[in-house]
């Protein structure tokens, strides 16, 4: 068995061969290839939604602010209107007391009614004082 | 890129090459020069791999279309050799995984079976040595073979291997010194 170590051999080469004037060509054939393969490049087929893309999202914006705002305004009058009415009722509906409207308040109601009105002391006598008719009212 | 002596563009030179390859008004003139300057190293780097003529000249065209569709997404974060040889190097070994499985066997028992058929293919001239070698390396693991047959084939640097292969030069250095111990092993038992 014969000691081989590789640093000590002559460089060993792969002892691969390459046609003649392979290389001589290869350049030309990839270029020509990138060539063929630009040219074949199907052109851009634009549909008649995207030739016209610019113009119809433009109907369509204008469309969707014309119904939003329609739909905001129309919103708002019909609450203010469904308020209205519900007052109409309240007022007018003389089967309801002052007492029946008191029994459906819990305890937490009536302290955010106190803090609303911040009915302190000072509060309650400037009221007092300010209004002349108060006699008439007792 | 590689100038008239075949040596390694500095980098100020290699940026001002890639300023050309991206401008389409000089891209064609330029794609030309490296093709002029790289056909050669990157046939023998395929070669090395798939070790037949035919199988190297359809990776070779395949790398280097893909080299030019993909040049718009080259982000210069590498350097163009290393981007171009690790699109070689990935082109070479997915051709023979699918060479491979195609002909329902292994990476392994593939090549293996073409280097024992070597001296019948009529591109092949190697010497009872060369081919001793040949022999030797196709017993390593795939990544043995392609580090051995970079450094000690292709004289590339530890450096540019890493660049390529994104292991460590400590790694490479390692797996190489692993790799001739192996080689010289077959060689003195065969």
């Amino acid at each position: 068995m014969i000691d081989f170590k590789l640093d000590n051999e002559t460089k060993i080469k792969t002892g691969f061969k390459v046609p003649e004037s392979y290389f001589d060509s290869f350049s030309e054939k990839i270029l020509s290839k990138i060539e063929t393969n630009t040219t074949q490049e199907k052109p851009k087929v634009i549909s008649i939604f995207e030739r016209n893309k610019k113009w119809a999202l433009s109907i369509a914006a204008t469309l969707l602010v014309f119904i939003t705002v329609d739909y905001y305004f129309f919103d708002l009058n019909k609450t203010k209107n469904e308020n209205l009415e519900l007052e109409h009722y309240i007022v007018n509906q003389t089967d309801i007391t002052d007492d029946d409207f008191v029994s459906l308040l819990n305890e937490n109601d009536i302290e955010k009614i106190a803090v609303e009105y911040h009915l302190d002391q000072n509060t309650t006598d400037n009221l007092d004082l300010d209004n002349l008719n108060l006699e008439e009212n007792l | 890129m590689f100038d008239s002596n075949n040596k390694l563009l500095d980098l100020q030179d290699e940026k001002e090459f890639i300023q050309q390859l991206l401008d389409l008004k000089t891209q064609n003139k330029a794609f030309e020069n490296l093709l002029k300057s790289y056909q050669k190293p990157m046939y023998f780097h395929i070669r090395n791999i798939v070790l037949n003529h035919d199988d190297t000249d359809d990776v070779l065209q395949n790398t280097f279309l893909k080299i030019f569709q993909n040049l718009k997404n080259f982000k210069g974060e590498s350097k163009l050799f290393s981007w171009m040889y690790r699109i070689a190097t990935n082109e070479a070994l997915t051709f023979i995984a699918n060479k491979a499985k195609k002909n329902n066997t292994t990476s392994e028992a593939m090549q293996t079976k073409i280097v024992e058929n070597l001296q019948a293919d009529i591109d092949y001239d190697g010497n009872e040595m060369q081919l001793k070698l040949q022999k030797a390396i196709v017993q390593l693991p795939e990544k043995q073979q392609l580090i051995f047959k970079m450094k000690y084939y292709e004289e590339l640097k530890y450096e540019q291997i890493s660049e390529i292969l994104g292991t460590t030069v400590g790694g490479l250095k390692a797996s190489y010194h692993i790799a001739v111990k192996k080689i010289e092993e077959f060689v003195k038992n065969n």
